[in-house]
């Protein structure tokens, strides 16, 4: 049974280190005799994993939507990117979910594995996703906002960007994981995997062409931000998507503090559209109604009717 | 040599006076420079009231519009509410508890009380801290004249919330600012001023966040209150005079006669009149002198959802504790996603 926070369940497990180490091998190479490894021949679309322990339901998604190696292939230079806004509890992707990711790919045989980051270490201590990244050994690529850092990455089509600024770092790797929290957002009303791509597009893009002048309100301004989202997910397709929805904020979002809820799930796949209204439903949103998600099916970016997705839900 | 230096610098004198004199004369005549800021490190808690918990590392302050580099992507709800500046202290104690405390400077007393209102659940319990204080599960928001300070602990332990209300008492004592409440509220009719929540509102972006009556801002009002009572809100929007108000009531009839998104206009008086929107909520719109207010009223049983649910523009409540993803009854069913391809595993 988790704690009551991810981060208090993270600093309890971390002292204890060498147990988990051994259970994490343990759980990875325990996949292939699932019950459940018959159903990955064909795989799900999407993978919704219910439970407590968020490393061993992180391993569970992967594995229903193929297994790791379907992701990762064997030497690849693996590229992540958590949510770590915010320190405040159900705001950030959960320690447990980010170890049990760089342990699959580690198992699949990366040859580098890195965390990507336009945020501070301040950031990355508070959300203890710093001593994660210290303890697997990986690196952690914390990005300056000189320019010189992005490279211009033309959107054909774009609604409102012509194009984005993405950081040159994830260019050095061969596939990237994408692993938001998903959680309320006071002006656009939901964050989830397409907006946490602009944790790849320079802080100073964002803010210029983002957000309106003036930080203006309007409808129209927040149609904007959903509309700029949409298009910048047109310049960068993540390989996965891996979705922290265990404990997560549905107020005050997206830094909190606001009133938290337990879904208690780890959701993941590749289709963008779809996980993000499957994330929606969980806040009791519907994807047609959030402009991002369905500015982002018109550009067929993916499948908003989940009557058209094959989703498998486990309890783990 | 000092002849040339004496030259020098009457030259660059009579340069700088030239410049400051144009200056002066480009700014435009009657404009007040607005107020200084306030000097928030005064308000920080310190020895001997901290009683176990530590400041670690230096304070953070961000002023106006670098509250984005502090609040990335949600400081437009605070610029709408008049932000002006904020400091955030991290604290510790013995056993490596954290809290954090944040003092916002808003534009004054009111935009104080309105972004207390939105960041308050309806769940919190009252504190005589401040002006109102609410403590939350793991964190606590109160306001004194134009500050908000919010506390967030490490979690929802008995010692965080005790160092949370140590802390914001410590804090509240270093505060000689007072303010009141918006005069807005006084206009509440008896019967909803006990509401189980009340928002004041600074403009559309708070509305929203409540209830989005079209993708627009139709209203354009000057300040705004939302408040819950059993199954209906209310809703007060202010205007700068009577014909303001007269006006954008008009405008209001004529978007709600030509929106597909309400049926059934009626037209009671002269000054209101009703409509039920797509899920079945009765509006009733109201010019009352310098205000709009509207009464919404949900009838349907099935559709039944909290202000919290209208505030986030929800259609449903959110998936329960471990339950499944859906949109049946809050995830509480089992037959999520009718026709869904989905295999379903025990």
């Amino acid at each position: 049974m988790a704690s009551k926070f991810g981060r208090r369940e993270f600093i309890s497990k971390s002292a204890k280190i060498g147990v988990s180490a051994v259970l994490g091998k343990r759980l990875i190479s325990g996949l292939a005799d699932s019950p459940l490894a018959a159903l990955a021949k064909d795989g799900a679309d999407i993978a919704v994993i219910t439970g407590t322990d968020y490393a061993a339901m992180t391993a569970k998604a992967v594995e229903l939507l193929g297994g790791i190696e379907r992701f990762v292939p064997k030497n690849a230079r693996v590229v992540l990117l958590p949510n770590v806004q915010s320190k405040n509890p159900g705001t950030f992707t959960k320690p447990e979910i980010l170890r049990a990711v760089i342990k699959m790919c580690k198992n699949a045989g990366a040859k580098e594995i890195a965390c990507l980051s336009l945020l501070t270490q301040q950031h990355w201590d508070g959300a203890g996703l710093a001593q994660v990244v210290q303890e697997e050994r990986i690196v952690l690529k914390l990005i300056s906002s000189e320019a010189a850092n992005f490279r211009t990455v033309p959107i054909a089509g774009g609604s409102v960007l012509t194009e984005a600024k993405i950081t040159n770092e994830l260019y050095n790797y061969d596939l990237f994981i994408n692993m938001p929290i998903t959680k309320d957002h006071a002006g656009n009303k939901f964050t989830g995997t397409m907006k946490n791509l602009m944790g790849l597009n320079s802080r100073d893009h964002n803010r210029a062409n983002f957000h309106k002048p003036n930080w203006t309100t309007d409808p129209a301004a927040i149609e904007h931000l959903d509309k700029c989202i949409a298009d910048l997910n047109t310049a960068v397709k993540p390989t996965l998507n891996i979705v922290d929805a265990t404990e997560i904020i549905r107020t005050n979002g997206p830094m909190g503090p606001g009133e938290l809820i337990k879904p208690l799930k780890v959701i993941a796949g590749v289709d963008r559209v779809a996980i993000d209204t499957t994330c929606a439903s969980i806040l009791g949103l519907k994807g047609e109604e959030l402009a991002q998600i369905k500015k982002a099916y018109e550009k067929k970016l993916g499948e908003i009717d989940l009557t058209k997705v094959k989703i498998l839900e486990v309890k783990v | 040599m000092k002849g040339r230096l004496f030259l020098g610098g009457a030259i660059f004198a009579l340069g700088l006076s030239a410049y400051l004199a144009a200056e002066e004369a480009q700014k435009p005549a009657g404009i007040v420079p607005p107020p200084p800021l306030l000097n928030l490190l005064q308000f920080l808690p310190a020895a001997p009231d901290l009683r176990g918990w530590q400041p670690k590392g230096p304070p953070q302050h961000y002023r106006g519009e670098d509250l984005f580099l502090y609040i990335d992507g949600g400081a437009e709800i605070y610029r709408e509410y008049g932000f002006k500046q904020v400091i955030v202290q991290d604290y510790r104690d013995a056993n490596d508890r954290s809290i954090t405390l944040e003092i916002f400077e808003m534009a004054n007393a009111e935009s104080a009380y309105g972004m207390f209102s939105f960041k308050s659940g309806a769940k919190g319990i009252s504190y005589s801290i401040g002006h109102d204080a609410r403590l939350e599960d793991y964190y606590l928001n109160f306001w004194k004249g134009p500050l908000l300070i919010t506390l967030i602990g490490f979690d929802a332990s008995a010692e965080c919330r005790e160092g949370i209300l140590r802390l914001a008492r410590a804090a509240e004592a270093r505060i000689p600012l007072t303010g009141t409440r918006p005069s807005l509220i006084s206009v509440l009719p008896k019967e909803w001023a006990e509401s189980s929540r009340m928002i004041y509102l600074k403009g559309i972006l708070g509305l929203n966040n409540i209830h989005s009556f079209f993708p627009y801002d139709l209203f354009r009002f000057k300040e705004g209150l939302a408040a819950e009572r059993n199954s209906s809100t209310l809703f007060i929007f202010r205007y700068a005079n009577t014909e303001e108000a007269t006006a954008r009531f008009s405008e209001v009839k004529k978007a709600f006669a030509k929106s597909p998104s309400y049926k059934n206009l009626k037209s009671l008086k002269a000054n209101n009149f009703e409509s039920t929107d797509a899920k079945g909520n009765i509006l009733r719109v109201e010019l009352q002198g310098d205000r709009i207010r509207i009464t919404l009223t949900n009838t349907n049983a099935i559709n039944k959802v909290t202000m919290y649910e209208r505030r986030l523009g929800r259609p449903q409540a959110p998936v329960a504790e471990g339950g499944p993803v859906g949109f049946s009854d809050g995830g509480n069913r089992r037959d999520w996603f009718p026709g869904a391809r989905g295999l379903r595993a025990a």
